[in-house]
């Protein structure tokens, strides 16, 4: 959901000439919070409407509910493929001025949309897992950090991604390579802790509504 | 066929004190006491629904906890409340809970809706107390568990319903059969209408565990649901005759 509004927020602003990296990287940010939001309020949803408990009341292991969750996560992200792959070929790709094919275009596209389908997951299985009340605390403290360490943030960045860049237009064979290895590292990290955390979550999930229904 | 070893749970609030007792095949229990007696809490541990307590709680010799998820498909639970995903059409919700119990019997799910009068294409989200009350006891019955368990099955609902839910219960398990059937109830008329056996709580604790027929022999001529009060109210433990 997130991913689609930057997909409408992208090619605006490029029309009026300001899709510049950094503007480009707070669009995505902004959009992946409203993302998270969305996630989030689906759980609550889900659990104060008895569906989360009904899900957990089924003869199924916690790990079935939790791979059941990331396909479903993974089918809402659907139009972040059609945002990518809009924000790369219209908007990246003229800016950096790289002769990139149609089918790195849909790479990372597919590449973003299970990377927002691995942390969609990982949000919702912390959610069901801990208590909201301490969870909440960390996105606070997130944005706390990004916006008073935005511009260091930014600036450790964005060299290293220049370079990373430059070695990748370089480098296309060895590129790809490290590209690919990168993406399911990270995937994998991502899709494992999340697919972990949510496990646990269905295990121990109790509905808050026992504490009064003795 | 199920037993509570020195079964006991902690809440902020709320303490269960160790309980310890035995519920067998072709039995038909009422857990009674008032609200906060303890009788979800007692139930859901039963039905492999809640974890979070101490001592055990054994189907076949085997801890609960140790064999769930499997464990579900021998045990029907009728909950306080409805669950579900509300966008789903009674037939929709019936037809999803089929997937997962191998002796779902789509026939005898048919004939119950039938017999409860339950409409098909009405929203889940939609349905009244007492209708939901009625999805409820089809998903918890239609695969004929060896186990089921009722919370409050008749707590806030119609007379008229009530009375067509209690016939319907004892249509499906009538006395003499193979199956145990533990409900829960502050209604105490309802208690005669199923049980044959009565586990009285209160405020945690178990105050007694006697049959029916016990308890009618005692004062044959006075209304089962007097005797029944007060032996709630008494602070004389009752033991099963």
């Amino acid at each position: 959901m997130g991913l689609g509004i930057a997909a409408a927020a992208v090619p605006a602003l490029n029309a009026v000439g300001r899709a510049d990296p950094s503007t480009l990287g707070w669009v995505l940010f902004l959009a992946t919070c409203v993302g998270t939001v969305g996630v989030v309020g689906n759980v609550l949803r889900d659990t104060l409407s008895g569906q989360l408990e009904f899900l957990t009341t089924l003869p199924v292991r916690s790990s079935t509910l939790a791979g059941a969750a990331f396909l479903a996560n993974a089918a809402a992200a659907l139009p972040v493929l059609a945002a990518v792959a809009g924000i790369v070929h219209w908007t990246v790709v003229p800016k950096l001025g790289v002769d990139v094919r149609f089918w790195w275009t849909l790479g990372a596209s597919v590449a973003t949309w299970l990377l927002a389908s691995a942390f969609a997951s990982l949000v919702a299985g912390m959610l069901v897992r801990f208590d909201f009340n301490k969870l909440s605390f960390w996105p606070v403290l997130g944005m706390v950090v990004l916006l008073v360490g935005g511009d260091y943030i930014e600036g450790w960045i964005s060299p290293r991604a220049s370079t990373v860049l430059d070695f990748a237009t370089a480098n296309p064979d060895l590129a790809w390579i490290l590209g690919v290895a990168a993406f399911l590292l990270l995937f994998g990290t991502i899709l494992g802790v999340a697919f972990f955390v949510a496990c646990q979550g269905y295990e121990r999930y109790r509905p808050k509504l026992d504490l009064i229904e003795w | 066929m199920v037993s509570l070893k020195k079964f006991s749970v902690q809440y902020p609030d709320f303490r269960l004190e160790p309980l310890s007792i035995e519920f067998s095949s072709g039995e038909r229990i009422a857990l009674v006491g008032a609200n906060g007696a303890g009788k979800s809490t007692t139930l859901k541990a039963i039905a492999g629904r809640s974890r979070d307590y101490q001592g055990a709680v054994e189907i076949g010799g085997r801890e609960v906890r140790s064999q769930l998820p499997e464990i579900r498909t021998k045990i029907g639970f009728l909950p306080e409340r409805l669950l579900g995903f509300g966008w789903m059409t009674v037939e929709e919700h019936l037809t999803f809970l089929s997937d997962f119990f191998p002796t779902w019997d789509d026939a005898y799910a048919k004939e119950l809706k039938g017999r409860l009068d339950l409409p098909s294409s009405s929203k889940i989200g939609t349905l009244s107390k007492g209708m939901a009350v009625k999805l409820s006891l089809i998903g918890a019955e239609a695969f004929r568990p060896p186990i089921l368990i009722l919370d409050e099955p008749t707590s806030g609902i119609d007379p008229l319903m009530r009375g067509e839910l209690l016939e319907v219960i004892n249509e499906a398990v009538p006395e003499g059969h193979d199956r145990l059937v533990l409900f829960s109830s502050h209604i105490l008329e309802d208690v005669e209408h199923i049980a044959d056996r009565v586990v009285m709580l209160r405020q945690g604790k178990l105050v007694g565990d006697t049959t029916i027929a016990d308890l009618r022999a005692r004062e044959p001529e006075a209304p089962l649901s007097q005797l029944l009060y007060s032996a709630l109210a008494s602070d004389e433990p009752r033991s099963p005759a």
